[in-house]
């Protein structure tokens, strides 16, 4: 479950950072961000990547190494998503958020 | 630094594209073995019961060997692997069924084997493929820092990747996108693959402090199993399921991977019982030593000193043996992006290259040899791929050296295409070799459930997922290879001139690859 947490928690991270730029943004919106909004996106975007490590730490050296190749398949998988589907970025980046936490409510009950 | 970049990774891509794929497969080294002997199911078994057989096996045929292998059972393989040296210093294998103690009634294959052999020795003579698989490694470190170096809007683009546009644009951003996505993945790799190799390539160090004695080297610096020389005074041995009880304790009751038994029934006889590399990030686990006459304990190793310890753990990251499988589908898939990555590379040389070509007003005989070599590498390599899964289903059970049989239909289908490659003009070539590796990965599970009657519903029905697993891959392949074709496809229409002088420079191409 951890793992699980930790991979969606990376994902929303790359969604909320990439959305947090003017370009993308403008992809997936129509329009650029006010100032607030991309600072508040790229702040999210940090915490839930901190987040996705610190999840992912639980798992030991191993679960280190994965983080790491979570990072690149949710970038990869977010990347494509960008390109082909632009509507869905935001709303796949919020029920990532929603897995991650779900994930880590199981991981919570489970023990 | 682009320049750096391009011509190094030119002169290099073509064997490092073979090389990460190769690698990519090794990933999966024993569930591709398993599918590739289908014949005989192994029911999985208690290590305690594996040993038994093994060492009732080994005193049966193996009594005076100068150094006993026993490589027991895993949750990847069921097997039990026996490899032994004689007094002559020839060595000899046995796979057993540990439930029955008799050697698997299996086909004659490498297997997945191939794949990792052919990583890093590239078919070629000890130490000449080592040398230039080690020399390709470091090669692709020149080329991936230059990358960085040259990619000014590393942060800009990182999420960047326009397919629609031009197409020098869309090979760029994919190749960009490609590289620093998957970064962590291609130095790490990368580096421990040339760590891998620097005893051959870097042993200064060793030879001016240990000379000609490399044994002496490992010796102290730990973690190989001590194997002295017989003294000829016969001792009967030990029973070893004691002696692995024992080591195991030393673990918290962890695995064993492998024991080695060096002078069996010498009074100089030595049990190492290794801890399985699954367990941590380095390559070795910790190990115990017995006097094999007596079981007295000798020594413990568990904790190496640092320098050796981030050696083994650089190593042990390289190969991922202690990846649980969803790790090893990560390490799988960052391994196709470095691959997709390198082929991106080549290719957009030859797309700007054409359009220097266009201002030029003619086709390069470069171009058109770099353009020949790309699609003998990159799409000829897949079709090699699955000639060899295909060779391992249809060649007769009895065919004598069966499994060279098998490396011969991968370098026979790769050979053919390079010709192929090099007679057809590329834009023509890029298609047809694709949808062929697509047309032979579609029909895998086909042949697979012709031959052997086990077929990918029944498969999934009963939980046999390495096999589901293969043949669900082969067919994202084939789906792959095939979506990769109908770009080519509908592309190849754009370039600005259609090469004329193709024949002639086909002809050259086979005076100038080596």
């Amino acid at each position: 479950m951890m793992p699980l947490a930790a991979l969606f928690a990376s994902y929303a991270a790359f969604s909320a950072l990439c959305l947090g730029m003017d370009g993308h943004h403008r992809e997936v919106f129509g329009r650029a961000p006010s100032p607030r909004r991309a600072q508040w996106l790229r702040g999210a975007g940090w915490l839930l990547l901190a987040a996705s490590f610190a999840l992912a730490v639980t798992g030991g050296p191993q679960g280190v190494v994965t983080w790491v190749g979570m990072l690149t398949a949710s970038a990869v998988a977010l990347v494509l998503l960008l390109s082909y589907r632009p509507r869905r970025v935001a709303p796949l980046g919020w029920l990532a958020c929603g897995g991650a936490a779900l994930a880590l409510l199981g991981a919570a009950l489970w023990h | 630094m682009a320049w750096l970049h391009n011509w190094a990774g030119l002169v290099a891509g073509w064997l490092l594209f073979a090389i990460f794929v190769t690698g990519t497969l090794a990933v999966f080294r024993p569930e591709i073995t398993q599918w590739m002997r289908p014949d005989a199911v192994i029911a999985p078994v208690d290590q305690g019961r594996a040993l038994d057989a093994a060492e009732q096996y080994l005193r049966g045929h193996a009594a005076d060997a100068a150094r006993w292998f026993i490589r027991l059972p895993t949750a990847r393989d069921g097997a039990l692997a026996l490899y032994w040296a004689g007094r002559d210093g020839n060595w000899h294998d046995a796979r057993l069924d540990p439930n029955t103690r008799q050697p698997v009634a299996q086909r004659d294959t490498l297997g997945g084997e191939f794949f990792y052999r052919f990583h890093f020795e590239l078919q070629m003579p000890y130490p000449w493929g080592r040398w230039l698989a080690s020399l390709a490694g470091m090669a692709m470190l020149v080329v991936l820092v230059s990358g960085i170096v040259t990619h000014r809007r590393f942060f800009k683009d990182f999420f960047t990747f326009r397919p629609k546009k031009a197409a020098q644009r869309a090979w760029l951003d994919a190749h960009n996108a490609l590289g620093v996505l998957a970064l962590p993945f291609h130095l790490v790799i990368t580096y421990s693959g040339v760590i891998t190799l620097m005893a051959l390539t870097m042993p200064a160090a060793l030879d001016a402090r240990y000379g000609q004695d490399s044994a002496a080297f490992y010796a102290e610096r730990g973690g190989e199993p001590p194997v002295l020389a017989p003294a000829g005074i016969a001792r009967p041995l030990q029973p070893l399921g004691p002696l692995a009880d024992a080591a195991r304790r030393h673990w918290g009751d962890g695995d064993i991977g492998v024991v080695v038994v060096g002078a069996p029934g010498d009074a100089n006889a030595r049990v190492s019982v290794l801890q399985t590399d699954t367990a941590q990030l380095r390559i070795v686990g910790a190990m115990a030593v017995f006097d094999g006459t007596n079981g007295r304990l000798l020594q413990v190793m568990d904790a190496p000193r640092a320098a050796a310890l981030t050696h083994d753990v650089v190593y042990g990251l390289h190969t991922a043996r202690f990846a649980d499988s969803g790790l090893r589908w990560l390490y799988f898939l960052c391994g196709i992006a470095g691959s997709l990555m390198i082929a991106s590379g080549l290719v957009l040389w030859t797309v700007k290259r054409r359009q220097r070509d266009a201002k030029a007003g003619r086709v390069g005989v470069g171009t058109r040899v770099v353009e020949a070599l790309n699609v003998a590498a990159i799409a000829g390599l897949p079709l090699a791929i699955a000639a060899f899964f295909w060779g391992n289903r249809l060649l007769p059970l009895a065919q004598p050296q069966r499994a060279q049989a098998e490396v011969l239909c991968f370098f026979g289908a790769w050979a053919l295409a390079a010709v192929h490659a090099a007679l057809r003009p590329a834009r023509a070539a890029w298609p047809v070799q694709l949808w062929l590796g697509a047309a032979l990965f579609a029909l895998l599970p086909l042949v697979s459930a012709l031959t052997t009657g086990h077929w990918l519903p029944g498969a999934l029905l009963h939980g046999r997922w390495v096999e589901a697993g293969f043949e669900l891959t082969a067919l994202a392949a084939a789906a792959a290879l095939g979506w990769a074709g109908y770009k080519f496809r509908r592309t190849a229409g754009r370039p600005a001139i259609a090469p004329r002088d193709t024949p002639r420079a086909g002809t050259r191409l086979l005076e100038d690859t080596p």
